[in-house]
Parts: structure tokens; C-alpha cells; sequence
């Protein structure tokens, strides 16, 4: 099958100083690819290229080409790349002053994939029973999510991101600040969105990456090291 | 604590205190000598102040300002309508595009027509609207104030707009949303709090400024309002010519029209003191 994610000789540059250098990798479909390496590596930069999101930093310049889903990502119509390709942040991001509803719902309606209100009750549903929350907020959606703990927002995140019905899930260290508990439940979520899309997580935890991993990618200072399936 | 460092401490506090009563003083003679006036006129003449027309120069009674009152708030209004959009673009265009030359330009402009002497925008929409249309009107009232608190408006909600931490905007884009939803839908939703309170400040100051009306209503204190293109009245200009006339009897109304229009601004600032809470 075709990667979901195929990078070729990415070099990157960001004020004109290198921060990817010479990176290939693949990233297969339905499957769990786990990039790590220590903090500054590089890693949220990288995840950030896939989908052109970097090009909200001052100062990027990049050669070498990405492919998603087979398509060069410059030949993507930009945002409907993000919304295929979704970043979920390394904090955890939900829109204070919307309700928690709002923010799961915003991305449909913004990108006009929902028919009515009962098809956006569904989806908003629908995404927050796949990020494991429905049941903590189903009788408070007209609430703020300042009201939900750190591991509940992460996992409202991921709610809002697969809302978009994404292709590819971009997770940046989606439990760094985490505690066990909810560390525990997102990657029970994502062991379970595996058969569903492309995964690529960022972590800086070795042990998650041996829990999660179909392949494994490590890079240091900007290079891959080594990439690998566990197991062999 | 030594004794000496307790007594230095201690006088430190009184200068402070001293020094901040000198500083509010003023404001609370200029707030209870209004009170004090202009409350002895609303109560004799009841509450037909706010709604009757004005008595004649030499009558004992100090009369009503109701068209100045309506008068006001239809400016207040129309300068708001006008004001607001423009100077929501405008910002909207300076913090959002920062790398174009044009929203930078226009940031110095906005933010130098503060500096502009109020009268003179008068002036220009005197010579601009007022000249060529042959009569003062409650439009070219409207346009002066809509310039005047342009950039009162533009810098709350620059400010607001700058505000929106770093992160929100990242979440914004990583759903893939284009820039111009990302500030239509959740950028405003988030700076909802800021963009009310520039709408709150720049009706407190169309509320309160004179100098832009001198040249362009035309003062009507008799009638209630009679169209766009007619003169229309407006409180502050109330004030201001009833206190140059010589009868005592306006200069009564004038200080229960100064009552007023601090009500006025005190209802807004109640209101804004309610949105800017977190
Ligand atoms: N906006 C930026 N401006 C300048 N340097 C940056 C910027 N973002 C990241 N970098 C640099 O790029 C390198 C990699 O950062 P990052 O991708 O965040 O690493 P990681 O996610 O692995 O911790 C770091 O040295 C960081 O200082
Ligand atoms: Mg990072």
C-alpha cells in the first residue's frame, strides 16, 4: 500500500538556521508511527511541515518535497491539506470561550460538512465518544472547557480534530503534561483510532513509543537516527 | 522592624494617601458640584427634564432637553454604526497582515488622528458635507463623531485582537480554517470581551465630545428629530450654549443636562465594568 505520508530530503531552515536536515520517512497508512527523540530535536517542527502549518513561523524555508496521500503537498489546496492532515498541539488548545460543544462542532460547520443540526449533534457526539469523553461531558456541552481538567481539554483536542473526519492525525507529545490516568486513556483512544486513520505521534517517552509504535522514528538535533518496526 | 524604618514606613503610606486624595479631589468636586446642581433642577422640574422641550429664555423654569436627549442617543448611535466597522477592519487589517505595508500605514494614520484637535474634524466635515448640502444635519453630526472615535475604537480592538494568545491562533489554523474564519468566527468570538468594550468607549466618547458638533448639527433644542439632513440636537452642545447665554434659568437646565450625560457615561462604564470582568 502507498504511505499516507512519504518525506524526501527535507532540509529546513528557520531564520536561516538549519533545523531538519536531509529527513526522509514514511509514514503507512492505518498505522501507528511514532517519531521520538529529546526535547528541541525537532520534532513538533517536523510534524508541523507535514501539513504546511509551519508556514505560520517567521522565517521558514524548506527544500525536498512531501507527499500526502500520494500529492505533493504544495499541490494541496492548503487548508483542506490541514483538515485531512489534522495537528492536534502539544498543550492543550480548546477555545476558552466557546462551549465545549462549539469547539468540537466549529471545524464541521466552518468547513461545511454538515447537512443540518441533528447531523452536527451527531458528529459532535461521534467525536467525542472516539476521544473517550463523551461520557465525562455529555451533560455539560454548554459549558466552557476551562471547567475540564488538563487531560480532559487534551482529549477534547483530539475530539475537535477528528470532527474534521481527518485521513491523518499529527499528534504533538499529546501527553506531555499529562497524568497517568489520561495518559493511559489517550493512548487507549489511539490504539483504537488505528484501524481508522493514519497516526503520527510525537513523543519524547520511550515506553509510550513501545506501547504505541508500528514504526518507530528517532531524531536527534534535526536528523533521523534510525527508523525501525519494533519487533524485529 | 526598627523604629526608624517603621516611622519611615509609615509616612510613606500617609504621602501616598495624601497624594492620591489630591489626585481623585478634583474629580469628586467636579462629581458632587454636577450632583448638587443638577439635581436640584431634575427634581423641580420633575421628570419632564428628560422628555419636555426647553421654556423660553426668561421663564423661571429651566424647561426639558428631551431633543437634545434623543438627539444625542441618535448620534451616538448612527457615529457608532459608522465608527465601528471601519475601525474593526481597520484593525483587523494592521494586527492580521502585519507584513503588509498598507495595514501599517494605516496604523500610523489611525493612531495619529488621535492627535487631530477635534474641532477640526468639524471643520472639514463642515466644508465637506455641511457647505455643499447647504444645511447642517444629524449626518454630517454622525460622520464628525464616527472620525473622532475611530481611533478610540480601533485601539481597543487592536489591543483585544493582539491579545489572543498564541496558541488559540495555532488551533485555529491547524483546523484548517483560512485566515479570514479564523478572525471572523473564532478570533472575535475569543476577543468577544475587547470588542464590546471598544463599542462601549466609543459610544461613552460620541457621547460626551462637543467640538466636532459645533459646525455640523446646527443645535436643534426645539424640535425632535426631523431626518438625517435636518439639525438635530445633541446634550454636550446643550451644555455648551446654554452656559454662554445670560439666563439663569438655562444655565439651571445646562447643569441637569451635565447630570445627565454623566448618568449616561456612568451606565456605560456600569456595563463595561460588567464585560471586563473575567
Ligand atoms: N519559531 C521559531 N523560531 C526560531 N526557532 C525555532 C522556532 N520554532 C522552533 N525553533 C527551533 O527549532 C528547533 C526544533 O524545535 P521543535 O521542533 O519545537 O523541537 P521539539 O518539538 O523536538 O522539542 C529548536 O532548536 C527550536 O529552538
Ligand atoms: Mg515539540
Amino acid at each position: 500500500m502507498n504511505p499516507a505520508i512519504m518525506i524526501e530530503d527535507l532540509n529546513l531552515w528557520i531564520k536561516n538556521r538549519q533545523i531538519l536536515h536531509n529527513i526522509s520517512l514514511r509514514a503507512p497508512a492505518y498505522k501507528i508511527t511514532v517519531i521520538i527523540g529529546p526535547s528541541g530535536s525537532g520534532k513538533s517542527t517536523l510534524l508541523r511541515t507535514i501539513n504546511r502549518l509551519i508556514e505560520l513561523t517567521e522565517g521558514v524555508r524548506y527544500t525536498g518535497m512531501i507527499r500526502v496521500l500520494g500529492k505533493d503537498i504544495m499541490d494541496w489546496d492548503v487548508y483542506e491539506l490541514r483538515r485531512t492532515a489534522v495537528y492536534v498541539a502539544q498543550t492543550p488548545n480548546p477555545f476558552p470561550h466557546m462551549t465545549i460543544y462549539e469547539n468540537v462542532a466549529i471545524g464541521p460547520v466552518l468547513h461545511d460538512i454538515v447537512r443540518d443540526k441533528a447531523d452536527l449533534d451527531r458528529i459532535v457526539r461521534w467525536a467525542l465518544e472516539k476521544a473517550m469523553l463523551w461520557d465525562e461531558v455529555k451533560g455539560r456541552l454548554d459549558e466552557k472547557p476551562g471547567v475540564l481538567s488538563g487531560g480532559q481539554q487534551q482529549r477534547l483536542c483530539i475530539a475537535r480534530a477528528l470532527a474534521l473526519k481527518p485521513q491523518i492525525l499529527l499528534l504533538d507529545e499529546p501527553t506531555a503534561n499529562i497524568d497517568p490516568e489520561n495518559t493511559h486513556r489517550i493512548e487507549e483512544v489511539l490504539k483504537r483510532l488505528r484501524d481508522e486513520m493514519t497516526i503520527v505521534l510525537v513523543t519524547h517517552n520511550h515506553d509510550q513509543a513501545m506501547r504505541l509504535a508500528d514504526y518507530l522514528v528517532v531524531i536527534r538535533d534535526g536528523h533521523i537516527e534510525s527508523s525501525v518496526k519494533p519487533g524485529d | 522592624m526598627s523604629r526608624h524604618r517603621y516611622f519611615k514606613d509609615k509616612l510613606f503610606k500617609i504621602m501616598v494617601f495624601v497624594f492620591a486624595m489630591a489626585g481623585v479631589a478634583p474629580l469628586f468636586a467636579i462629581i458632587s458640584a454636577i450632583a448638587v446642581n443638577g439635581g436640584k433642577t431634575i427634581l423641580s422640574v420633575g421628570p419632564g427634564f428628560f422628555y419636555g422641550l426647553p421654556s423660553s429664555p426668561l421663564s423661571s423654569s429651566p424647561g426639558g432637553i428631551g431633543p437634545a436627549l434623543v438627539g444625542s442617543l441618535i448620534l451616538m448611535f448612527l457615529s457608532t454604526i459608522i465608527g465601528y466597522p471601519l475601525a474593526f477592519m481597520t484593525a483587523v487589517l494592521a494586527v492580521e497582515f502585519p507584513e503588509s505595508v498598507f495595514g501599517r500605514f494605516i496604523d500610523v494614520l489611525v493612531k495619529s488622528l488621535l492627535e487631530i484637535p477635534t474641532i477640526l474634524i468639524g471643520v472639514l466635515v463642515y466644508s465637506l458635507l455641511v457647505v455643499p448640502t447647504g444645511s447642517f444635519s444629524a449626518w454630517a453630526g454622525a460622520i464628525a463623531l464616527a472620525i473622532v472615535i475611530l481611533p478610540y475604537i480601533y485601539t481597543h480592538v487592536e489591543n483585544s485582537l493582539r491579545s489572543i494568545p498564541a496558541d488559540i491562533r495555532l488551533a485555529s489554523y491547524s483546523l484548517g480554517l483560512s485566515r479570514a474564519k479564523s478572525i471572523f468566527y473564532v478570533f472575535t468570538c475569543e476577543a468577544k470581551r475587547g470588542l464590546l468594550t471598544a463599542m462601549l468607549i466609543g459610544l461613552a466618547r460620541a457621547s460626551g465630545e462637543t467640538a466636532p458638533l459645533l459646525f455640523t448639527i446646527g443645535g436643534n433644542w426645539f424640535t425632535y428629530f426631523q431626518g438625517l439632513g435636518k439639525p438635530i440636537g445633541a446634550v454636550p452642545l446643550l451644555i455648551y450654549t446654554y452656559t454662554l447665554t445670560p439666563y439663569t434659568n438655562y444655565h439651571e437646565a445646562a447643569w441637569g443636562a451635565s447630570l445627565v450625560l454623566l448618568m449616561v457615561y456612568l451606565s456605560l462604564f456600569a456595563v463595561f465594568r460588567r464585560f471586563s470582568k473575567p
